[in-house]
């Protein structure tokens, strides 16, 4: 019995509706507000505004909320929002050395210039399951020091020198940098196909599902898929970025708030045949939020590419089987009924079979 | 008469209904522009699939996000939109496109071809005649014919460019050899124009032969793949067979619909249980019902 | 290709009555589709809107979005450039870069010669055209007006259909007559009268001469 042979479907699909916004939002416990998801489950929420490309923190803790911590429909639920806004500026190019940094480490080099901080991460942390955390109970320091370390805003914090830098001026890297200044690639408003330029690539991997880009990379990076890659990270910074735009009336640069940042740099060991093989290259990774294994899949998927060159279906794969939204509803799409399809398969089974030399015409039609 | 009202408490209410920040046809106004010049384009160059930025809309990719979007995208004050999914206007899919246009519009439904104007519809073409003034939206889950014998998207492109199709040929003889009929079931491939090879979406062969110098506009959408086609009315479309194997639509061997007997619709079959025969009804429910109220 | 007029200098009127709003821009795009689907047919837009805006850039003020290349053609068009650009946000372009063109009066053969045909892979970076015709339109055989008719073929086309014009540019003409690019490559044309009526000949239409005002085909 198929619930497309039933009458009324407006009433089944409102009754699900129903019983959905119902046992979620009426559930015995507490309901969760918003700033509980932007206080206690930040890495979450940064983790879905960068795959629905927006920065909007309360925005996103609805969306999770209504979603009930589904991630792909939580995502959803935003990008859908964002198709009926309409566009209304575009913010100025900020670079990423005016990034206020709250975390950076450099695995290339003991003592790179400018300071190491670990910040708040939980790398190195033992991976024991704490029946006290979220009490008040393991908290160690008093609440506006730890506030102070973490935002720590004194200047030496912004324009910190790169790696990359270091090894320029050390004549290892080799020379990648465009003279021209391309519009970058708008991958909401134009498709992005192989052969598709290098920003197209990276806004992709920006927006791109989390585990999809692991798997990605894994799959690439170690093998079944690709190549042995010696990959070592040059920078792995977490930060915040000023928001820009131009005033409208007097074409000044006005500063209309702040959005942090994963920024990765991975350093290539150069290797191949008709390489610089006395050099390295570099490769970049940068997303909304606090999410660095997807900055680092990025900045290795980003070279890996740009290595390949179009040889192998990499750039293919990257462009067109991460986004969350698209693999995800296609795959659930096979929960729609197929009664049309599947009816005019079993007609070709049958007309096989027919076919056959052996099967006795008159059989079974 | 409007059904709007019908979807009163909706949880879209409260979300699209009166709200003001929500524009006429759910998408903003430089999306509605981008869909339309792409479809522009796309009448032009029958088949050509042309690449648009396509938007996320309220259903999920793979769901019909590229049908709807050009629903809303040609959508005005007055048309009236009849959707349907494998043929059926109460398929629960084609009740939520439905609903989704009529409450960000405000227009009519009906589920009668001959009231509507856009006909949006997944994996069938209605039985009922229509004519110039009427549009079928058709939703496309894979707009590319050649998928099957090619998986890199330059080569795609070439092969479409060049009017390369000599794999697609071989595939099908090699078909033809290994089982003595050509087993594509739904979304025959076909020559548009006599130019581009087109998926046709999984609507079934009995199908197909409604696109060939119709009367109206058929226009494809490709949400997830980001890309629209269209075959204008009057068009060749020619589904790929050779000299001496016929095209073939289903074969039903007698079978009749249960409800109105008709053996001249597309009919889908309900398993018998118990070792019961199976029984057939027509896929195009508002034809079927049509039928039984003459 | 920058505008000598900005904002200020504009005729306020003529700016605002550029602007088409959600519903009338949906109707100009369904005469616009229409009149592609089934080329030489012919189709109004609505007084109201056709009275208020200038003629044969309205294809343009409906369809232009955010940085959408244009060209209006001819000596007097930096105003009419600046009003659209202004309304619908496009961008000035040169008659090469332009996807949308409107050819208000007339055009020598070596400026249709750059307007894009597209290519084999992108026949949709191809400019498509909105050209002014000053007199009338006809389909009908038996119509009392006189001037060029042609013969029209192919998709969207029942069979085969003529179509008169009492005025139809030279250029325009030669190029549907002998099209010099190999299908898909090609420019869609819609032409537009001072009634607002709309016939569009796309890319994908085969054209003959059946006859001419200043010359009688056999």
């Amino acid at each position: 019995m198929g619930y497309a042979a039933a009458r009324g479907g407006l009433t089944a699909i409102r009754n699900a509706e129903d019983l959905v916004r119902t046992l979620r939002d009426m559930d015995e416990s507490e309901q969760i507000e918003l700033d509980q998801f932007i206080g206690r489950l930040r890495l979450l929420v940064d983790r879905i505004m960068g795959e629905a490309g927006m920065w909007e923190p309360r925005l996103t803790a609805l969306a999770i909320r209504q979603a009930e911590g589904d991630h792909i429909e939580s995502v959803h639920l935003l990008r859908a929002y964002k198709s009926t806004l309409p566009r209304i500026a575009s913010t100025e190019p900020v670079h990423v050395d005016e990034m206020r940094l709250l975390r950076r480490v450099v695995p290339a080099f003991r003592e790179p210039g400018g300071p190491q901080i670990l910040g708040r991460s939980t790398d190195y942390s033992a991976r024991m399951l704490d029946p006290r955390s979220g009490s008040g109970a393991t908290a160690s320091l008093e609440p506006e020091v730890a506030t102070q370390i973490a935002d720590n805003s004194s200047t030496v914090q912004t324009n910190t020198p790169r790696l990359m830098n270091v090894l320029r001026d050390m004549d290892l890297l080799t020379d990648r940098r465009r003279t021209d200044d391309p519009e970058p690639f708008d991958i909401t408003r134009t498709p992005a196909r192989p052969p598709a330029p290098r920003s197209a690539r990276l806004s992709s991997m920006a927006r791109a599902e989390t585990g999809a880009l692991l798997n990605q990379w894994y799959r690439n990076i170690l093998g079944p898929d690709g190549y042995l890659h010696e990959v070592t990270l040059g920078e792995v910074r977490h930060g915040e970025l000023p928001i820009r735009i131009k005033h409208p009336y007097t074409n000044g640069s006005v500063s209309i708030g702040a959005l942090r940042v994963t920024e990765v740099e991975a350093i290539e060991d150069l290797n191949g045949v008709d390489e610089d093989r006395d050099r390295f290259d570099i490769g970049y990774g940068l997303c909304l939020g606090h999410n660095e294994r997807k900055a680092i899949a990025m900045a290795n998927l980003d070279i890996a590419c740009h290595r390949d060159g179009s040889k192998s279906s990499l750039e293919q794969s990257i462009l067109l089987t991460t986004d969350g939204l698209d693999s995800a509803g296609f795959l659930e799409h096979l929960k729609l009924p197929h009664y049309v399809t599947f009816r005019s398969m079993m007609e070709r089974k049958i007309a096989v079979r027919n076919a056959r030399p052996t099967v006795q015409k008159g059989d079974k039609a | 008469m409007t059904m709007s009202a019908v979807y009163n408490g909706s949880n879209l209410d409260s979300i699209v209904g009166e709200d003001p920040g929500i524009p006429f046809a759910l998408l903003d106004e430089e999306s509605k522009r981008e869909i339309r010049r792409a479809l522009l384009h796309a009448v032009c160059v029958p088949g050509y699939q042309v690449p648009f930025g396509s938007r996320e809309m309220p259903v999920a990719r793979g769901w019909g996000s590229g049908g709807l979007q050009i629903t809303l995208a040609i959508v005005g004050k007055t048309d009236i939109v009849k959707v349907i999914d494998q043929g059926d206007d109460e398929g629960v899919n084609a009740v939520n496109l439905r609903r989704l246009v009529v409450t960000s519009t405000g227009i009519e439904e009906s589920s009668e071809v001959v009231e509507s104007t856009i006909i949006q519809s997944r994996h069938r073409i209605p039985e009922d005649e229509m004519i110039n003034s009427h549009t079928l939206v058709l939703q496309v889950p894979v707009p590319e014919p050649l998928r099957g014998v090619e998986r890199d998207m330059r080569e795609l492109a070439r092969m479409h460019a060049e009017a390369d199709y000599s794999r697609m040929w071989v595939s099908l003889y090699e078909d033809k050899v290994r089982n003595g009929v050509i087993t594509q079931t739904t979304g025959y491939p076909c020559l548009v124009n006599g130019r581009y090879v087109v998926a046709t979406t999984p609507i079934p062969r009995w199908d197909i032969p409604r696109l060939h110098d119709s009367q109206f506009l058929t226009l494809f959408g490709a949400g997830r793949e980001k890309r629209v086609y269209a075959i204008p009315p009057y068009t060749l479309v020619e589904p790929l067979t050779f000299e001496d194997v016929p095209f073939e639509v289903e074969q039903a061997n007698g079978a009749q619909c249960r409800l109105c007997n008709s053996s001249e619709s597309f009919l889908v079959e309900s398993p018998g249980t118990n070792g019961d025969a199976g029984t057939w009804t027509c896929s195009d429910t508002a034809w079927c019902r049509a039928r039984r109220t003459k | 290709m920058s505008s000598t007029f900005s904002l200020s200098t504009i005729d306020p009127v003529r700016l605002s009555n550029a602007f088409l709003d959600v519903h009338e821009s949906q109707h100009v795009f369904t005469v616009l589709l229409n009149s592609l689907s089934n080329p030489g047919t012919i189709h109004s837009v609505n007084q109201a809107i056709w009275e208020r805006t200038d003629g044969c850039a309205v294809p343009l003020l409906a369809l232009l979005g955010h940085e959408t290349p244009f060209c209006v053609l001819g000596d007097h068009s930096e105003e009419l450039t600046a009003i659209v650009q202004h309304v619908t946000t496009g961008r000035p372009s040169s008659l090469k870069d332009a996807r949308y063109i409107a050819i208000p009066h007339s055009v020598t053969s070596e400026e249709f010669a750059e307007i894009s045909t597209g290519s084999d892979l992108r026949p949709d970076s191809a400019a498509q055209i909105s050209v002014y015709c000053s007199g009338r339109f006809s389909t009908s055989a038996s119509s009392n007006i006189k001037g060029t008719s042609v013969r029209l073929s192919g998709p969207g086309v029942n069979g085969e259909a003529e179509l008169t014009f009492e005025h139809i540019d030279s250029v325009v003409l030669a190029s549907l007559l002998n099209r010099k690019f190999a299908f898909p490559r090609g420019h869609d044309i819609w032409f537009c009268n001072s009634e607002g009526q709309v016939v569009a000949i796309p890319r994908s239409t085969t054209v003959t001469l059946i006859s001419s005002s200043t010359k009688k085909v056999s």
